[in-house]
C-alpha cells in the first residue's frame, strides 16, 4: 500500500492529480469493499461498474458537501430536510440514475442556489427554496440536481482537467478573502478548534495519506468550478431538459422550470444571484430553452399537479428572510400612519 | 385528448428517437387496465393488466406512460389507471451496494469517525460577500454529511407521495 501511494506521490506530483487521486480511491474503495461484495447480492458487470464509479467519486464528493455546509451553514429542521429528500427520491427514481443515491439537505443561505457533488449529495439554499411557488417547481430543480449527479457532470469535469487547471479552479475559492468574511470565519475557527473532536477531524485532514491530500484538492477545484467557474454551460442545459423530463414523469406541472427561471428573471434585482449568475447560463436563457423542449413535449397537453398546499406547509417552516421581515415591518408602520 | 394520424406518426417517431430516460415500474390500480399499441383511449388493446399488476415502464408520453407490453411489444398505458411502483433510497442491488460503500468508506477513511461527528458548526451560515474566498478554506462539517448519508427515504413514503401528486391530477383533469 504504501508503495502504491508513494507511486501516486509521483504521479500527482508530475501532473496526474486528479485522475490519480480517483484511481487511489478507486483502489482503496475497492479494497475496503471487496468484503463486502461478498456478502452482498451478486451484480451484474455493469452495476459493478457503476458501483466503482461510486466509489470514486464519494471521498471527494463528502468532503465538497461537508465545506459547502461548513460556509454556508446548515438549516436543521428535520421535516423539512426529510421533505427535501422525499421529493428529490421520487423525482429522482424517474430517471434512468435511479439506483444511485440522493442525499439532500437545506443550507442556511439567502443566496439562490443549488449545488450537486459527486456521490449524490445535493445541498439547496434558502433562498431558492423561498423562490419555488409548489412542490411542481421543487420537484424540477431536484431533478435538475439529480440529473448532474447521475450523469456524473462534476466528476467528469474534474477528471478532464490537468494539474494546472484544477490549480487554477481551486484557486478561485481560495484567493483574497473579503476582509470581512475573513474576520468571521476566525471566529468560526476559533470556536471549533477548541473542542477535541475538531482536533480529531484536523488530524485526520492533516494526516491523510497523499490520496486523502489529492482527494482535498479534487474536492477544492470542485468548489471553485461551483462556486466561481461553473461547469460547462451544455450541461447545465442539459441538467435543465433531463430534471423537467423526471419532474413531468413523476406527474409534475411541465411548465414549473419554466416558471421558477422566468421569477428569477423578475426578480433579478432584488435577489441573491450573484454565484448563480456566474456560473449557470443566464435565467432568461435556460428558460428559452426549456421553453423549446416544453413545445416538443406537447406539454399543454400534459395535466400534472403543482402540490401548492403540501409545500406551502413546508416552505413556512423556514424563518421569515431578513429583507422580508423588514418589508414587512415597513408596510405594518405604513398600514398603522394610513389608519 | 384527440390525436390525428399525422400526430401519431410523429409521436411514432419521437418515441424511437428519444433515449431511454425512465427506468422505471408501474402497478395496475384495478383489473382490465387496458395497454394499447397508441396513447390514445380508442387504440386497439394488446394486454390487459390486473389489479396490482406490474409493468415496466420505458417514458412517459403526455398523459400515458409508454410501458413493455407482453411478447417483448411496446404499448401505452393511461398515467391515471396505474400508480407508480418505488424503491427505497438505498434498495435495490446496486443501491443496496452503493449504501455499504458509504457506511464502508466513511468507517475507513474517517477512522475517529464518531468523534470527527461531534464537530459542530451549527452557527448560522454566513451570507455571500463580494467573493466566494473561504469555502473551500473551511473545514468540512462531516457531522453533517454524515446526517445526509444516514437519512434513507422508505418506499412507501414515495409510493405515498406519487398517489397524492396523482389524485390531484385526477381532479385537476376533470375539472378542465
Amino acid at each position: 500500500m504504501k508503495k502504491l501511494l508513494l507511486t501516486t506521490t509521483l504521479l500527482a506530483a508530475a501532473g496526474f492529480s486528479v485522475a490519480a487521486a480517483v484511481a487511489e480511491t478507486e483502489n482503496k474503495s475497492g479494497n475496503a469493499g471487496e468484503a463486502k461484495t461478498a456478502e452482498a447480492p451478486q451484480l451484474s458487470k455493469e452495476e459493478e461498474r457503476k458501483l466503482g464509479e461510486f466509489r470514486a467519486e464519494l471521498d471527494i464528493g463528502r468532503n465538497m458537501a461537508g465545506r459547502l455546509v461548513a460556509y454556508y451553514g446548515e438549516f436543521n429542521d428535520e421535516p423539512l430536510n426529510g421533505y427535501l429528500n422525499l421529493v428529490g427520491n421520487y423525482v429522482a427514481q424517474q430517471g434512468p440514475f435511479a439506483d444511485r443515491r440522493y442525499m439532500i439537505k437545506l443550507l442556511n443561505s439567502e443566496s439562490v442556489n443549488a449545488f450537486a457533488c459527486p456521490g449524490g449529495y445535493i445541498l439547496v439554499t434558502m433562498g431558492a427554496l423561498r423562490q419555488a411557488e409548489n412542490e411542481a417547481e421543487l420537484a424540477a430543480i431536484l431533478g435538475h440536481e439529480s440529473a448532474h449527479v447521475g450523469n456524473r457532470h462534476m466528476m467528469k469535469t474534474l477528471l478532464s482537467m490537468d494539474k494546472e487547471k484544477l490549480d487554477q479552479a481551486a484557486k478561485a475559492s481560495t484567493s483574497k478573502p473579503d476582509p470581512s468574511m475573513a474576520s468571521r470565519m476566525r471566529k468560526r475557527v476559533q470556536v471549533t478548534e477548541q473542542s477535541e473532536a475538531a482536533k480529531t477531524l484536523a488530524r485526520y485532514l492533516g494526516s491523510t495519506s497523499v490520496a486523502g491530500l489529492s482527494i482535498i484538492a479534487a474536492a477544492k477545484a470542485g468548489l471553485g468550478l461551483m462556486l466561481e467557474k461553473g461547469l460547462d454551460h451544455k450541461l447545465e442545459f442539459e441538467a435543465d431538459q433531463e430534471g423537467v423530463k423526471y419532474a413531468v414523469a413523476a406527474g409534475y406541472d411541465p411548465e414549473a422550470l419554466s416558471n421558477f427561471l422566468g421569477r428569477l428573471v423578475a426578480r433579478q434585482k432584488i435577489l441573491n444571484t450573484k454565484t448563480l449568475e456566474k456560473t449557470h447560463p443566464k435565467p432568461a436563457e435556460r428558460r428559452a430553452r426549456v421553453d423549446q423542449l416544453l413545445v416538443q413535449m406537447k406539454a399543454d397537453t400534459i395535466t400534472g399537479a403543482k402540490g401548492v398546499e403540501r409545500f406551502a406547509a413546508m416552505q413556512q417552516r423556514m424563518p421569515v428572510a431578513a429583507k422580508a421581515k423588514t418589508a414587512e415591518k415597513k408596510a405594518k408602520t405604513e398600514a398603522v400612519k394610513g389608519k | 385528448m384527440k390525436f390525428n394520424h399525422f400526430s401519431l406518426l410523429v409521436l411514432g417517431l419521437l418515441a424511437t428517437a428519444v433515449p431511454k430516460i425512465y427506468a422505471g415500474s408501474v402497478e395496475a390500480k384495478q383489473d382490465g387496465v387496458p395497454v394499447t399499441v397508441a396513447p390514445d383511449k380508442g387504440a386497439a388493446v394488446v394486454q390487459t393488466l390486473k389489479s396490482g399488476e406490474v409493468i415496466e415502464t420505458v417514458e412517459r408520453k403526455g398523459m400515458y406512460w409508454r410501458v413493455k407490453a407482453s411478447g417483448g411489444k411496446t404499448g401505452f398505458v393511461s398515467v391515471m389507471a396505474v400508480k407508480v411502483k418505488a424503491s427505497d433510497s438505498d434498495g435495490g442491488s446496486l443501491a443496496g451496494a452503493i449504501q455499504s460503500a458509504v457506511q464502508s468508506g466513511r468507517s475507513s477513511s474517517e477512522g475517529a469517525s464518531a468523534r470527527a461527528r461531534a464537530t459542530v458548526m451549527g452557527v448560522r451560515g454566513l451570507d455571500e460577500t463580494n467573493d466566494t474566498s473561504y469555502a473551500a478554506n473551511t473545514r468540512p462539517n462531516l457531522k453533517a454529511v454524515f446526517a445526509m448519508e444516514d437519512s434513507r427515504v422508505p418506499a412507501v413514503q414515495i409510493e405515498s407521495l406519487s398517489e397524492k401528486v396523482f389524485d390531484e391530477i385526477a381532479k385537476r383533469s376533470k375539472s378542465k
